[in-house]
């Protein structure tokens, strides 16, 4: 018996009297009217015999665009290894934190306060390096995150990372540092920062107001104008920085302006922009933007920044990536809470935040000299792919978002089980406004990203330059 | 964030709901449309509140007539209110006849990759009648192009200097463009077909460059002052003003004159002779429009506004507050009601009666710089070598013109190109260069877009080679290689090349 002609996804997005015919492994995206639907259903069947010439025709344009046949899926990404080997560490270093952003997921300032010791970070760097020893890499990463602001910890961070680079000359090897901060940084620590990392992400909701508004100081003055400065120290020395906003009901209206306001008083590699985490101060009343608002500030704000060759994302909405999972805290990623703990998820930055547990993994073993990770966590963690969750299963996005934020989702189970949340709206609609942007791309009428790639093997020997 | 809709608007394939079905037509054919088909779908789809403004604005004169009658009456208000120095009454100018009509049945996407210029382009302009235009690039050359057509008419060696500026005259027959940064002009005779002649100005000139409009002067600006000079063979310069804003009323007998201290002011243009001053400003002047008859003036200002001017007496009638940002101001409509600016991804006009943004034009996917056709009914993008065209009459849409130079595209480098690149970092190009010999082992198809030299009608014909490669696309066609099986692009050795 012949194989069906069609072996992959294949997902149908109806779209007033027409339907989006998306393919994601196949990287196939067309519009068609039900006659087309109804026949690709049946290849999906088995074979079947034209029974008009548009049929004929339609059956051809299938194959030409690989949506048929046996082969043509492009791989799904997944772990790098199959054991418990992380090459990047990232170290929570404080509580502690000279803003008090509306929102912050991790209470940021008002928990209790914990730094982490040199020692713990010491030795997180060094599980690190040998894990990238062990895999064969040249080189390991050390990263700098919340719950609190990073460089309050400041002795630990500059000390922490000039021992990780001592190390990797030991070892002949790289190390990279990364950090997420707020930008509220002395002109000292900017140009130690300039000097050390290969980059970093800064927290910036926007304009002034904007800005001002959502992340105040302590005493609840504004911060725009020393996040602009530090954005001016990284452009004027040609350091490459991302920024991330955050996005709430309040300052939704004003998301196209600030992009702009951004972008125009500065040059950052990267801009993610996020609708607010109904996390920790998150969670007050008032701040959760709704889906369709954020959809719709999105789009225009991506509009602007544009012509400006800006990198601008939404994190679960990334067409060019195949995945079964958002990231890495399903199972691969160590990062330390302030009292050493092992993580897997930088927004489980200490034991307090919920579902804390769920997500650490283990700690350090002073007697054996060694980490000791609870090895039915990570495996609890590791089992937490797309294919797993039920709702995702028919959705369009899931190859790309891969089930999106393991943490967020366990504030939406129900009875245990995910059952979507207004994420998944935000990114069926951003995820559509990419495939349509290639289809557009592509001269407005098929994308074929099959025909577009070719496996690093195919490589061609010879260029026309030669 | 708040409550969500937790209905899927998508189904994995199965057959369709019945209500499509019924919808459709059960019987129906299969079909594959393309987004030009839905021309509804795109707005919806994008979601962008700015639309529905956009398409009010661009269909109709509604919300300008709304705008309008928004102001305030003053017998029907019994509240007091603080007194306001009445504005003198705005009347627009009747819009003329479109004179620029672009058609393009080819996807615009058959232009991708193709350049236009050996370098980047750095200046443009149509022809006042939107006929042809103008490139002046980086290095060397200016091009004059077919609007309709994309083809390439003229073009012109500048001494391997860099160009800044390029303007028609309005009866076709010379252009003029700025090179040297800025130390000559040069006027080349379009209607001289072979000899490459040209007139030059040993000057200090930048920027703004503009004929008259009975073809017999020359205006430039240069180093804090301009220049005029007669057109003539030989040029002679017959004055300089002391300010480097200008324009030249469409009637060719006024000169519109801001200098250094905010003053306004209208000069005769034969010359130079100060007529009077028109309105002395709060912030130094950008740029200059006149309006098609003259009457009033769009003034671009340092602080961000946009003042509306009538000439007659220099009364400012509406001041027109634009946003933060990169902002320019590239013409008043042809009905003078409007005027045309641009700032990032989009363009608005804003009414010049009543000062307010009457809509938001968002041409997806524009990126480079805007020149307006003098109807504002189509729109060049000039983006580094390429150059494509936008149809502005309704909702933006990217024509297929294809703006193309062989010259530009010599054997061994990549023409026609259109990369992807995937998540693993592997970017691979569908395109062969003019004249290159297919790869053997690939099976290829020509796909033809006019070439240069020639102005020939499009579409060229072009035979579609499937044989499996050697085959070879002729000169003025060239040839875009889809590749249909595995290994396409396994390239030839040099020596295979014949």
């Amino acid at each position: 018996m012949n194989p069906p002609p069609i072996q992959t996804d294949v997902f149908i997005i109806p779209i007033l009297e027409t339907f989006l015919v998306y393919a994601p492994l196949r990287r196939v995206a067309f519009f068609t009217n039900p006659a087309g639907v109804n026949l690709l259903e049946r290849l999906r069947h088995g074979p079947i015999e034209p029974e008009t010439t548009e049929q004929d025709e339609f059956l051809r344009f299938c194959a030409e665009i690989k949506l048929t046949g046996s082969e043509g899926d492009f791989p799904i990404t997944t772990f790098d290894v199959a054991e418990y080997l992380p090459n990047e560490v990232t170290l929570f270093l404080t509580t502690r934190c000279n803003l008090r952003c509306v929102y912050c997921y991790a209470d940021g300032g008002e928990t209790p306060e914990r730094t982490m010791t040199l020692e713990t970070a010491k030795r997180g760097i060094d599980f690190v390096c040998q894990s990238a020893r062990a895999r064969g890499l040249e080189r390991f990463g050390v990263g700098y995150h919340g719950g609190g602001e990073p460089t309050q910890n400041w002795r630990v961070l500059t000390e922490s990372f000039a021992y990780a680079k001592e190390l990797a000359k030991a070892n002949g090897m790289e190390v990279y540092g990364s950090m997420a901060t707020n930008g509220v940084l002395t002109p000292a620590k900017r140009a130690w920062i300039i000097e050390n990392f290969a980059g970093v992400n800064l927290s910036v909701d926007g304009c002034p107001t904007v800005q001002d508004a959502q992340r105040p100081t302590p005493g609840g003055k504004g911060s725009s104008r020393a996040v602009l400065e530090t954005m001016r120290a990284f452009d004027a020395a040609g350091f490459p920085y991302g920024v991330r906003l955050t996005v709430t009901a309040q300052s939704v209206d004003r998301l196209p302006e600030s992009v702009a306001y951004l972008l125009e008083h500065g040059h950052p590699k990267r801009m993610q922009v996020e609708p607010v985490y109904t996390l920790g101060r998150g969670k007050a009343g008032g701040l959760a933007v709704d889906s369709q608002g954020f959809v719709e500030a999105y789009l225009e704000a991506k509009q602007i920044a544009a012509p400006t060759g800006v990198d601008f994302y939404y994190s679960a909405a990334r067409l060019d990536v195949l995945t079964n999972r958002f990231c890495q805290s399903c199972g691969e990623g160590f990062s330390l809470t302030p009292s050493g703990l092992v993580s897997s998820c930088y927004e489980v930055p200490d034991d307090t935040v919920e579902y804390a547990e769920r997500f650490l993994l283990g700690n350090f073993d002073e007697q054996a000299g060694q980490y000791r990770i609870d090895g039915e966590k990570l495996a609890r963690l590791r089992d937490y792919r797309v294919e797993q969750i039920a709702w995702c299963q028919d959705c369009f996005c899931k190859w790309h978002c891969g089930g999106d934020c393991m943490y967020k989702s366990q504030h939406s189970l129900q009875e245990g089980v995910f059952a979507g949340d207004p994420r998944c709206e935000v990114t069926r609609a951003l995820t559509l406004d990419l495939i349509l942007e290639r289809i557009r791309q592509s001269g407005g009428k098929v994308w074929a990203g099959n025909l577009e790639q070719a496996s690093p093997a195919d490589e061609p020997q010879y260029s026309l330059e030669n | 964030m708040p409550g969500f809709n937790a209905t899927r608007p998508h189904f994995e394939l199965r057959r369709v709901p019945a209500k499509h079905q019924e919808a459709e037509g059960q019987a129906g054919e299969v079909e594959v449309y393309e987004l030009s088909d839905l021309p509804a779908i795109a707005p919806a789809l994008h979601l962008k509140r700015r639309d529905l403004l956009t398409l009010a604005g661009l269909s109709s004169t509604a919300l300008f007539a709304a705008a309008c009658s928004r102001q305030p009456d003053a017998r029907s208000d019994p509240t007091p209110t603080p007194t306001i120095t009445p504005r003198p009454t705005f009347t627009a100018t009747p819009p003329p006849q479109h004179v620029l009509t672009v058609q393009a049945s080819r996807p615009a996407a058959e232009c991708l990759g193709l350049n236009a210029a050996g370098s980047k382009i750095v200046a443009a302009a149509f022809s006042p009648d939107g006929f042809l235009f103008a490139t002046v690039e980086e290095k060397d050359w200016v091009r004059v192009w077919n609007v309709s057509t994309g083809g390439l008419l003229r073009k012109y060696r500048q001494n391997n200097d860099r160009g800044t500026a390029v303007a028609f005259s309005p009866d076709r027959s010379r252009l003029a463009s700025i090179a040297d940064d800025g130390k000559t002009v040069f006027i080349y005779n379009l209607n001289d077909t072979g000899t490459n002649e040209r007139e030059t100005i040993v000057t200090n000139a930048r920027g703004s460059l503009v004929f008259s409009p009975d073809n017999s002067l020359l205006a430039f600006s240069a180093a804090g002052k301009m220049e005029v000079w007669t057109a003539a063979s030989p040029p002679k310069k017959t004055y300089e003003l002391g300010a480097e804003c200008f324009a030249i009323s469409p009637d060719g007998r006024h000169l519109a004159l801001a200098g250094s201290t905010n003053q306004v002011s209208l000069h005769t243009l034969s010359n130079g002779n100060l007529e009077r001053p028109l309105a002395q400003l709060k912030s130094g002047v950008k740029s200059f429009f006149f309006n098609a008859d003259g009457s009033y003036l769009a003034v671009h200002c340092q602080d961000k506004s946009i003042q509306i001017m009538r000439v007659e007496d220099g009364a400012v009638l509406q001041s027109i507050q634009l946003t933060d940002g990169d902002l320019s101001v590239l013409a008043f409509s042809p009905d003078g009601r409007t005027v045309l600016t641009k700032r990032l991804a989009y363009f608005a006009l804003w009414s010049a009666q009543s000062g307010i943004m009457v809509s938001m034009i968002t041409p997806y996917g524009f990126i480079g710089t805007a020149v307006p056709s003098p109807d504002l009914t189509v729109m060049a993008e000039i983006y580094e070598k390429s150059i494509n065209l936008w149809n502005f009459q309704g909702t933006p849409k990217k024509l297929g013109v294809c703006f193309f130079d062989k010259d530009t595209m010599p054997v061994g480098s990549k023409a026609l190109t259109y990369q992807e690149t995937d998540a693993a970092g592997i970017t691979r190009t569908y395109a062969l260069p003019c004249g290159a010999p297919i790869p053997s082992g690939a099976a290829c198809t020509c796909n033809c877009v006019p070439g240069t030299g020639l102005d020939l009608p499009p579409p060229c014909s072009c035979v579609s080679d499937t044989s499996g490669g050697g085959g070879f696309c002729s000169c003025n066609k060239i040839c875009t290689c889809i590749p249909v099986r595995k290994y396409c692009f396994v390239m030839f050795k040099p020596e295979d090349r014949h």
